[in-house]
């Protein structure tokens, strides 16, 4: 062979060359065993898996392995919203076709296809939002849903429970004699809090006031549910402690010097933040402060707190992460030049909301800045809510605008709402995003746009 | 055996074109197929007992050597890290060269890393062949593997109409 070759015209060699070159090929999915070809396959991400399944028949049927996909999916709670999802249906029915030719249909994979449905409608839907006008002229000052129900507070005194699939007002909660400037919702219960000093337990299915929790001197700021507990903050400088089934003040936690702002229970700790410009942490059980957490150089106005790590935001314009167990400052996260309005916490992912109309996201665990959303398309005034729904942002403002962002870029995606008047008094209060779908309370400073809940579905 | 034997002997490994290599025990304990022969087998360290290894060439053999004695050292990869998020940015530069080479002796080599039961070795050669993989359309891997499109046009149809959900 090597006195042949070098005799060949260059012709005749390019040719030995395409003769020769497929003998030196391996197709390692179709040859190796399967658990080797599923474990190079394990290094593909899905969009990959998808791609190269459009290779031949056996790469198909390995590219579509269950198990391969359910580890692809790990973060199975991202799925668990979309179980029962139009998009899903809309997935297994398309696909099953292939059924016929390549056996059963991975559920996992149908699962992520339809997550994925799910994002690019986030991302390009223009499908009209839903609308429930209510509250007349009256600020919406907290919102929470819960599967079908909306429940929406207002400086106007009352609450309302809404129907998401009739888009009808199913209840008023009417009670309180002042505004109401809090609220939690578990499903089945409602708590509110009001300048009234009081709080009412409402019952959800028939919209009746329960029990009215007397007890705070002055508004009650800001109240935190779990199980049959809610712990609520004052501008008494007091903390209370209450059992929501019958009613009874359990617990009145006093230390605080100024107003309470914000306030997290998870069963183990309360944390709370205040006016005194300080973050106090307590047991509830024993009804002692355990920590007081200072550092800051003025008010404390919001709070996170994922059992572990309590993050506060303040006027002073630096967000702290503190230690819930140790009660130390762990990180100080320095960037913004206004207050920290409101936050989101994943994992070690914060995202916060600023007065400064800026929105940052941090690694809490290293406590560094990661990207801050910023260009031409950043809010043009002050940052009131922020939620992280993975891969997304939604960030809405005293602009009169909710915004989509991409989580791992910081890349602007699109304005989800603009109001008409935006700029000019049209703002968004409250917003409330889950894998599916938004909904936002917006309104006008000075009565140029209507009180009202905007709801938008992107399980089309 | 002890773990003092494990790092100063040598031991004799036959291939399956019947060639004999002696390799020193601290290299060959990535293996642990054959640090378990040694173990529970009591095969002596220094003397004639050669290990056969009827699945290894003389050629894949002599790499697989060649690629433990430059890992001798290094901190072994735990099982946990299966359940890390799969990275294949992290192949070692030295690895990258080693494993320029072509298609069938990468075949070979996952093979007897998976057969030897070297981790590290195993890892590396299935990431190599995923970077071979990402980004290329179907039929660039069918020209980079030499494989047939064996779908019938309405399969084909089928599963575009199913991607079709991922795009944007």
């Amino acid at each position: 062979l090597s006195m042949l070759v070098p005799r060949c015209q260059p012709v005749r060699i390019l040719e030995l060359v395409e003769l020769i070159n497929p003998q030196l090929c391996r197709d390692f999915i179709t040859n190796l065993p399967r658990e080797l070809s599923l474990k190079i396959l394990s290094y593909l991400a899905p969009e990959d898996l998808l791609i190269i399944s459009l290779t031949s028949r056996q790469w198909y049927i390995m590219c579509s392995d269950l198990l391969l996909w359910k580890n692809k999916c790990n973060y199975l709670s991202q799925y668990e919203a979309i179980t029962d999802s139009n998009a899903l249906r809309k997935v297994i029915s398309s696909t099953s076709k292939l059924s016929s030719h390549f056996g059963p249909q991975n559920k996992f994979k149908q699962l992520f296809l339809a997550k994925k449905s799910i994002q690019n409608n986030w991302r390009n839907s223009d499908k009209p939002p839903k609308i429930l006008k209510g509250h007349d002229d009256s600020v919406i000052t907290c919102l929470q849903v819960k599967k079908d129900l909306i429940v929406s507070g207002s400086d106007d005194n009352t609450l309302k429970l809404w129907s998401i699939s009739s888009l009808k007002c199913v209840h008023i909660l009417n009670g309180h004699t002042g505004g109401v400037w809090c609220s939690e919702f578990d499903g089945s219960i409602v708590v509110s809090g009001s300048t009234d000093r009081n709080l009412r337990v409402w019952d959800a299915r028939n919209g009746n006031c329960v029990h009215v929790l007397e007890g705070h001197t002055s508004t009650v700021r800001c109240v935190s549910l779990c199980g049959n507990t809610v712990v609520s903050g004052s501008r008494d400088s007091s903390i209370r402690i209450w059992n929501v089934k019958s009613g009874k003040c359990v617990h009145v936690l006093n230390g605080h010097t100024a107003a309470v702002r914000c306030v997290k229970y998870n069963g183990e700790f309360v944390v709370s933040g205040g006016y005194d410009w300080t973050v106090k942490v307590w047991s509830p059980k024993s009804a002692e402060c355990l920590h007081t957490l200072q550092g800051h150089a003025n008010r404390v106005y919001s709070l996170e707190f994922d059992g572990e790590h309590i993050i506060s935001g303040s006027l002073d314009t630096i967000i702290k992460v503190w230690d819930v167990r140790t009660g130390n400052l762990l990180h100080d996260l320095v960037g913004h030049r206004s207050l920290t309005s409101s936050m989101s916490l994943r994992d070690k992912i914060l995202v916060s909301g600023n007065a400064d109309s800026t929105v940052k996201i941090w690694d809490t665990g290293r406590g560094e800045l990661k990207l801050g959303l910023q260009g031409k398309d950043m809010h043009k005034s002050a940052v009131t809510c922020v939620q992280l729904v993975d891969p997304f942002i939604v960030t809405s403002s005293d602009d009169g605008t909710v915004k989509l962002w991409d989580l791992t870029t910081g890349e602007f995606v699109r304005n989800l709402i603009q109001l008409k008047s935006q700029g000019s008094g049209g703002v968004v209060w409250r917003i409330f995003a889950d894998q599916k779908r938004l909904v936002a309370a917006v309104g006008s400073r000075h009565g140029t746009e209507e009180t009202r809940l905007v709801i938008m579905d992107f399980d089309l | 055996m002890t773990e003092a034997t494990l790092t100063s002997g040598q031991i004799k490994l036959e291939s399956s074109d019947g060639e004999t290599v002696t390799v020193p025990l601290n290299v060959i304990k990535l293996s642990a197929t054959i640090k378990t022969m040694i173990e529970d087998l009591g095969i002596e360290e220094d003397n004639d007992d050669v290990v056969p290894l009827p699945n290894v060439t003389h050629v894949i053999l002599n790499k697989v050597i060649f690629w433990c004695d430059h890992h001798k050292d290094d901190i072994q990869p735990s099982e946990d890290d299966d359940n890390k998020e799969k990275r294949v940015d992290d192949i070692d530069p030295w690895d990258k060269e080693f494993l320029k080479v072509d298609q069938g002796t990468l075949f070979e080599l996952i093979q007897a890393a998976n057969y030897l039961d070297i981790k590290g070795l195993l890892d590396v050669t299935c990431k190599t062949v995923a970077n071979m993989i990402r980004g290329k359309t179907p039929e660039e891997i069918r020209k980079t593997f030499n494989i047939k499109n064996d779908f019938t046009p309405e399969e084909e149809e089928q599963i575009r109409k199913e991607n079709a959900w991922c795009e944007e």
